[in-house]
């Protein structure tokens, strides 16, 4: 793999990835964006609070989709068959031949892929899956889809805000707290006024803000 | 190389961070990515495990930054609570940069005005030094330790400080309620002041904004018992500076002295104490040619950023107004709904009660003090966070 940094090589290989599925546009490691697949969740919830869902016509054909986090590549055991020491062009070519076998393309695979990630975090079953298990399957807690585009968005591209549940109940008990004591810490009371802030600012650009917990059910 | 606890990527404006125990491997050819790793989240910062350093590194193509490195080095940290301590301050010391009413970039500052309060204003600035031995302690003892730690140069380089400060007002002083209100009133005098040298015509749009965070600041003077105090200043220095008392003026006067529930109060019984401090502008006297806060905006501006930093408050220029505004704003937040109407305070009990509200500020202000010191290049990126949104 080329780059100084574990990031650098990681994404040279996502951009090798897309390169060699013949995408109309070459795609540079340095221009990828990079999302997950999401139902009616709210994304990642450590990459922050806020979840901006793309529209559908937003992602264009040739997107690379990929069965899960690019960095898995660097665990154990893909990195035993991926990794030889001291030879960075080798560890390359097998971590794009890697690659390719979790990979995808929008919008045609990305169905099947789904299908493939729910199933094998379930034992076999013979009932109907839930819209609540599709969502939890297709991306649960650290386990995602990932999703690499070669441009960034507009806020017209932007579809709606989602927020979780327990977050918006954690803001509410700040709230309560604030008006009936004990008064909360400094840093509560500074992430609740951001985000309303948030709220303010999607309001003023026709954003809609949901709010949907876990297993991706819309509460407002 | 030794093993410590190490961030793999930190969005610090956000209050976000993942980090791991183990050596410094992010410059590796190959980084331990299977290592258990921990993320630490505002608003508590309580570390959270989640499996792997994998979704750590790629949280750094989502907002965060690579690691955190001086120069070459990774900074180790000797426990997951000084890192995460690390992380909280950064992140109030960030929320320095959202500018008045709300999430930066801060407005630049207006290009004239700002006249320091006359000595009318704040007549006796030591004279409440009597209330600020507690947090004055703190303040030297904190700025002592980062000396001592000096820079880091890769060695792990915090320091966890014994509870902040005795919050209590030292009982041994002499006329020690006095100090507590001479505080409080200097803060209100030179907010009140500043707000009244930037108020534009009233045919002017800006006039709607102005007048709502300046019925909000009066009324939370008067509801802290320093209305008639308050008045009688702000309205020798208009006299002084041949300032107008009518119109709007006028207004305030009544909600300063508080005669009958002032019309402008109707139904505005809702109110967010933080959207408050966020409407208050800094005094701009305390902004001019102090680089470590010129960038602040707003009362909420200085307080987040005086909590994650607060060796900014020793400056020697501006030392009183800066702790006074800082012990106000707790005052206030603590205080919220509390009112002490003008008529039934007399001196002595004026005193009492500003002495409670001052020890009631300081006890709330002492747990978002910094638990742990760092060295001083790691000090030096708290009093930058707020100036990244800037």
């Amino acid at each position: 793999m080329s780059g100084t940094t574990i990031r650098e090589r990681i994404d040279a290989v996502v951009a090798e990835t897309c390169n060699q599925r013949g995408y109309s546009d070459r795609i540079r490691p340095k221009n990828i964006h990079y999302g997950a697949m999401e139902v009616n969740g709210t994304g990642i919830r450590y990459f922050g609070d806020i979840t901006l869902v793309l529209r559908s016509a937003a992602v264009p054909a040739q997107t690379l989709v990929l069965l899960r986090n690019s960095y898995d590549l660097c665990c154990a055991p893909i990195v035993q068959r991926v990794y030889v020491r001291g030879k960075r062009k080798q560890t390359h070519a097998n971590a794009v031949a890697e690659l390719q076998d979790w990979a995808g393309d929008w919008p045609a695979d990305a169905r099947d892929m789904a299908v493939v990630k729910i199933l094998e975090g379930l034992p076999e079953r013979t009932r109907r899956l839930t819209t609540g298990m599709v969502s939890a399957g297709v991306l649960t807690d650290e386990d995602y889809i990932e999703v690499a585009r070669k441009d960034g968005f507009r806020p017209a591209d932007v579809e709606e805000l989602r927020v979780s549940a327990s977050d918006v109940a954690a803001e509410a008990r700040i709230a309560d707290r604030l008006r009936i004591g004990p008064l909360p810490s400094l840093a509560e009371l500074q992430w609740r006024h951001r985000r309303r802030a948030v709220d303010r600012e999607a309001a003023k650009v026709g954003l809609k803000v949901r709010t949907v917990v876990t297993a991706g059910r819309a509460r407002s | 190389m030794t093993e410590a606890w190490y961030i793999d990527s930190l969005d610090g404006l956000s209050g976000l961070a993942f980090a791991s125990f183990r050596r410094a491997d992010l410059r590796d050819d190959m980084p331990a990515l299977d290592l258990p790793a921990w993320y630490v989240a505002a608003p508590n910062f309580s570390p959270e495990a989640v499996s792997s350093r994998s979704i750590a590194l790629a949280a750094s193509r989502a907002g965060f930054q690579y690691g955190l490195l001086l120069g070459e080095a990774e900074v180790p940290f000797p426990t997951l609570t000084a890192l995460a301590e690390f992380v909280r301050r950064l992140y109030l010391s960030g929320g320095g940069g959202d500018g008045v009413g709300g999430v930066g970039p801060a407005a630049p500052l207006p290009p004239e005005g700002g006249e320091p309060p006359p000595e009318e204003v704040a007549p006796e600035r030591e004279s409440f030094d009597g209330a600020l031995s507690g947090i004055l302690a703190y303040l030297e003892s904190f700025t002592a330790r980062v000396a001592e730690l000096g820079r880091a140069e890769g060695a792990l380089q915090s320091e966890a400080i014994a509870s902040p400060f005795d919050v209590a007002l030292p009982s041994a002083a002499p006329r020690q309620d006095f100090y507590a209100h001479r505080l409080l009133l200097h803060a209100a005098s030179i907010l009140l002041e500043d707000l009244f040298q930037t108020m534009p015509e009233r045919d002017d749009r800006a006039f709607v904004d102005w007048a709502d965070a300046a019925t909000r600041l009066i009324e939370a003077i008067q509801r802290m018992g320093l209305g008639e105090d308050a008045y009688r200043q702000w309205r020798r220095t208009s006299e002084q500076r041949g300032r107008p008392i009518d119109g709007a003026a006028w207004i305030f006067r009544e909600g300063l002295l508080d005669y009958g529930p002032p019309y402008w109060r109707l139904g505005r019984d809702s109110f967010d104490p933080v959207d408050d401090l966020a409407r208050w502008p800094l005094p701009r006297f305390l902004l001019r040619g102090a680089p470590d806060i010129g960038h602040l905006r707003s009362v909420k501006d200085f307080l987040l950023t005086a909590a994650g930093s607060p060796p900014l408050l020793l400056e020697s220029s501006g030392r009183h107004d800066r702790i006074a505004l800082v012990i106000f704003a707790a005052a206030y937040l603590e205080n919220r709904h509390l009112a002490l109407p003008n008529p039934y305070l007399d001196p002595p009990h004026r005193d009492a009660a500003h002495a409670v509200l001052v020890e009631r500020g300081l006890a709330w202000l002492a747990d978002q003090f910094p638990t742990h010191v760092y060295s001083r290049d790691l000090e030096e990126l708290f009093i930058d966070a707020g100036r990244m949104v800037t």
